[in-house]
């Protein structure tokens, strides 16, 4: 699909929102309004709108623990998704799910729960691809791990049976260097783990995940392969993680140095130069973006504090099974 | 009724649901043809003939990616039979059973299906060793979210297969590999299907019950024969799934015999006899003339020379030390 200047416009505030969300939900931890995990997605922004970016009703998506967007653009409401991060009963997974994006899902928009276990899910993608294969229908399923999941086994055996089978699946490797703080360089003897698609007989390929565009296109390529039969491929987006692994982790691993590169590639703040320089927008333009997501925001922290209840504890003996 | 062994009537269930229902599909290593003709027990043979090979899926060697993609092709919509072919991976698939399959549902607030059968070929008995003859049934069962079959025969293996076919929720269906060609039995021409969680009396008696699912009903059942000589009224009961379990019989045998005997094939210690000896004592303490007791197997590895096999499993000798015991007491 050719970008018009509105896509490019809705792209942009889809990023700011990202970021503003990120950064709200970190605040809201600090001053203990919310409790549990948070793992903090600021910078992963280019990544999750560039995939994401024109999805349509037939696609899946498998999110991983970090970045709310993907769920967001498959169309769960903002207030629905921090009511459940709030443990409300309004909330998605009924106030029930851990906090952090650990096993969010919300199938009737086609989002297949995260998992607490990185990696985990990938084999499960492959499955949904199966499913969309078997069913002969037109989806594609984007599965979102990170470096440190890349590692896991469930990597190895979901990719492997995803080429085998030439599944609609595209594995969007969210690769930011770092496994908590375990560097790659540690972890691995490559530098680009895109080669490992070469082991599995699919297209590899990467990209710079802090250029949305770049993003954009790839993944439109791997999409477009996917949907018409020829297989998964994997796309590794690199990109720089602005904070700690978690809420919790102060990122004393990395020095300040590493930290002001990496945030030289901010995402969002590239993206709206590109588009005032373009003229997509004024400034103005965009500072009414600003402004709409921090409302936006503001709108769903105040339905979740002052409109939506608590679960009945009880609550957690409900759907266990499909009697009970 | 017609006579059939319980690999064909595992068979006929696949066969019929897969008919039934095109949402239905097998998947697993081999099982298009294996050296079986279907699985590399035989289990599955002709349905890649009948349904073809989309529906009867040869997957590589990657047990995590089959459990795994299950769940994903449950969750789109369609009902996985997902074979593993011997019940000892399941060690390799805990991840995916215990955190992805059994909390897919609950996750989800309850709104969505998670139809998923795991069938795994467990137990005991062929010389086949410690990686092809474990039983973890226990495991599994102290998972919520799944649900643990264990048919002891031809007719209970194709109505509980159906049914476990049909379920909204995974469930791991265990067969037990010593019955496959060995035991056959009477099948109603007819359909039917057998609900989970309700266990069967296979054997009626007064003065003992003795627990045993799998292949350890046949045990239980000779043992009882051994005790009638002995003027010993043994009741065998079969629970037939071990989650959900049918408490309710097994209390309701119990407070009439008023004696427990719990043959399970796994190691006693940490088994799930344990969990029906606790519910005893929970829920019948006043009935019990003597101490429930457990027959299992020994604390080792499964070792495959013969008698050294025979040496570590449950065995009719066994049941019935076990039972004179309770008896004496």
């Amino acid at each position: 699909m050719k970008l018009s200047h509105e896509d490019h416009k809705k792209m942009l505030y889809w990023m700011i929102l990202g970021r503003r969300i990120e950064e709200k939900i970190t605040l809201l931890f600090k001053e203990g309004r919310m409790r549990g995990h948070h793992h903090p997605g600021v910078g992963i922004e280019a990544v999750h709108v560039g995939t994401c970016y024109g999805l349509g009703k037939d696609d899946y998506i498998v999110p991983s623990h970090r970045g709310k967007l993907p769920e967001l653009m498959m169309g769960v409401g903002l207030d629905y998704l921090l009511a459940g991060y709030y443990n409300r009963r309004e909330g998605l997974g009924g106030g029930r799910v851990p906090t952090g994006s650990h096993m969010y899902g919300d199938m009737s928009k086609h989002v297949i729960p995260g998992s607490g276990i990185i990696g985990s899910l990938i084999p499960v993608a492959t499955g949904a691809g199966l499913g969309i294969k078997l069913k002969k229908e037109r989806g594609v399923v984007l599965a979102f791990f990170g470096d440190g999941g890349a590692n896991r086994g469930d990597f190895h055996e979901g990719l492997n049976m995803a080429a085998a089978f030439k599944l609609p699946v595209v594995f969007v490797l969210q690769n930011n260097s770092y496994s908590i703080s375990v560097s790659l360089r540690q972890s691995t003897g490559l530098t680009r783990l895109s080669k490992r698609a070469e082991g599995y007989g699919m297209p590899g390929v990467t990209v710079d995940g802090c250029r949305v565009l770049e993003v954009y296109e790839e993944a439109q390529k791997a999409i477009a392969r996917a949907r018409s039969g020829k297989g998964p491929t994997l796309l590794e987006c690199m990109w720089h993680r602005w904070t700690g692994h978690s809420i919790s982790d102060a990122d004393v691993y990395r020095t300040d140095k590493e930290r002001a590169e990496g945030e030289k590639r901010c995402p969002v703040g590239t993206f709206k130069k590109e588009c005032i320089a373009k003229k997509t927008i004024t400034k103005r333009e965009y500072e009414e973006m600003e402004r709409r997501a921090k409302e936006e925001i503001e709108e769903a922290v105040r339905y979740c504090e002052k409109e939506c209840t608590d679960p009945d504890p009880a609550d957690v003996l409900r759907g266990v099974y499909s009697q009970g | 009724m017609k006579e059939i062994t319980y690999l064909e009537a595992i068979n006929e269930a696949l066969f019929e649901e897969m008919e039934k229902d095109e949402r239905v599909f097998v998947m697993g290593e081999d099982v298009a043809v294996g050296y079986g003709g279907g699985g590399v027990f035989g289990v599955t043979r002709g349905l890649a003939d009948r349904f073809g090979k989309n529906r009867v899926i040869d997957t590589p060697l990657s047990e995590v990616a089959i459990c795994g993609a299950a769940i994903g092709a449950a969750l789109v919509g369609l009902r996985p039979v997902a074979e593993i072919m011997f019940a000892d991976f399941l060690s390799i698939i805990m991840d995916q059973l215990v955190n992805n399959a059994a909390k897919m549902r609950w996750t989800l607030n309850g709104e969505w299906d998670v139809p998923i059968v795991y069938r795994a070929a467990y137990g005991a008995g062929i010389g086949a060793g410690f990686h092809h003859s474990q039983s973890f049934e226990a495991w599994v069962a102290g998972i919520p979210g799944l649900k643990v079959v264990m048919p002891s025969d031809p007719r209970d293996a194709k109505g509980l297969l159906k049914t476990a076919i049909r379920d909204n929720d995974p469930v791991i269906f265990l067969e037990h590999k010593l019955l496959y060609k060995r035991a056959s039995g009477p099948v109603p021409k007819e359909e039917y299907t057998i609900p989970l969680g309700k266990g069967e009396i296979k054997r009626s008696g007064s003065d003992l019950t003795i627990i045993g699912t799998g292949a350890m009903v046949r045990l239980a059942l000779d043992a009882a024969e051994e005790l009638e000589k002995k003027g010993v009224s043994a009741e065998v009961l079969d629970p037939r799934t071990i989650l959900p379990l049918d408490t309710e019989l097994i209390l309701e045998s119990v407070k009439k015999t008023g004696r427990a005997v719990i043959v399970q094939e796994s190691p006693v210690f940490g088994g799930f006899g344990g969990e029906i000896a606790a519910m005893l004592a929970d829920r019948a303490i006043d009935y019990l003339d003597g101490p429930v007791k457990r027959v299992g197997s020994l604390f080792t590895p499964i070792p495959n020379w013969i008698e050294m096999e025979k040496f570590y499993l449950p065995s009719v000798e066994k049941i019935l030390d076990a039972a004179g015991e309770v008896i004496r007491y």
